[in-house]
């Protein structure tokens, strides 16, 4: 690039870059409960409940999806991205871990940025940033993806021990998610059979807001005994690993209040 | 119209006066969707377009890798990854990665 445009906040942080894409807001994921609860024999008696809601046309884009989420409880997101390939309507959703009876007062929103090219607004004042290849990066008239605090580093889920994060939180905040999961199985299978598990257990990174405080867990969700079929004859073995980094990651956040 | 002091850079509005693009924001550039499938193996992806900057990433789904991010000793910050054994089942990986 021999040309182009940079833009910086008061700062001097940088907020827009010739090379990259400002993504754009282009719907919102609205959900209801099922008003189905699931026990699986999580830690402290928690259970789970379901929500769901219909994406946004994406345009043949691949979008993130930001999540503002109720306070007091415990969420995983069971979808914080989705690939071009996944039809636009599709059902997106997340997950509470609650005790039982706690009333979670509203639902999950997301947000869905496309990050695909921005599409051209039709608005007559404004500016616009194009890469070097023509495609449209920026358009003012558009709901462009602005970052609340800087992406900051250092998202850890604690090994079962909850973690308080040092975030000042916008009036209504919604968070692009990291997932880690942590898996846990022992194996009773037959020569047949050999993936038969008999007893499974699984940890998802999980994080509640309350009173503007953000904490993180790596909450155990499920602690089952499965039955194998035709167990027996091969000996058990245990499978412990976790799926990716559980610490070093980032948060961003976004005043959501913004994109309604 | 919006109530801002724009001292530098660039500000954006709603027709309401909705700010979107505030001088006031975070900064924080969004570099990308990374996918690496696990038949790419372990291998690193620098950015010296972002000389200078750091990257901050958001694992959407890890897959068979394991990641770190660091700065090379020209400034360009990189992200490596390292491709874990093929008994954990692991599939692509998939990252959002931000440059601040």
């Amino acid at each position: 690039m021999s040309f182009g445009i940079r833009i910086y906040n008061a700062a001097r942080q940088l907020q827009i870059h010739e090379d990259y894409l400002v993504p754009e807001m282009i719907g919102k994921i609205t959900t209801v409960a099922s008003g189905n609860t699931f026990n699986q024999g999580g830690e402290l008696g928690l259970e789970y409940r379901d929500y769901y809601g219909t994406g946004p046309d994406f345009g043949g884009n691949d979008v993130m999806i930001f999540w503002s989420l109720p306070e007091g409880v415990y969420w995983t997101i069971s979808d914080n991205f989705a690939l071009a390939s996944a039809s636009g309507g599709a059902n997106f959703g997340a997950f509470a871990y609650c005790l039982p009876g706690t009333v979670i007062t509203g639902a999950p929103i997301g947000y869905v940025f496309s990050l695909g090219p921005v599409r051209q607004s039709s608005e007559q004042f404004g500016a616009r940033v194009w890469s070097a290849a023509g495609s449209l990066l920026f358009d003012s008239g558009r709901l462009s993806l602005s970052p609340h605090q800087a992406p900051l580093i250092s998202y850890p889920f604690g090994s079962d021990a909850t973690v308080t994060l040092d975030r000042t939180l916008p009036a209504k905040p919604a968070f692009l998610l990291p997932r880690s999961v942590r898996i846990e199985d022992t194996y009773d299978g037959t020569s047949a059979r050999p993936d038969d598990v008999s007893h499974m257990r699984r940890w998802w990174g999980a994080i509640k807001i309350s009173s503007g405080v953000v904490q993180t867990r790596f909450l155990l969700v499920k602690d089952m005994n499965t039955t194998p079929t035709n167990s027996g004859s091969v000996a058990g073995y245990a499978e412990d690993y976790t799926y990716g980094n559980t610490s070093g990651m980032a948060l961003p956040i976004i005043n959501a209040a913004n994109y309604d | 119209m919006g109530g801002f002091n724009v001292t530098n850079g660039l500000a954006s509005w709603r027709a309401d006066g909705t700010p979107i693009l505030a001088t006031t924001d975070a900064g924080g550039v969004f570099v990308g969707l990374i996918l690496r499938a696990r038949s790419d193996g372990s291998g690193t992806i620098s950015y010296p377009n972002l000389n200078g900057r750091t990257l901050r990433v958001v694992q959407l789904a890890a897959g068979s890798f394991t990641w770190a991010v660091g700065v090379d000793g020209s400034g360009n910050p990189y992200l490596t990854f390292t491709v874990m054994p093929a008994s954990l089942n692991g599939t692509s990986i998939r990252l959002i990665v931000f440059a601040v």
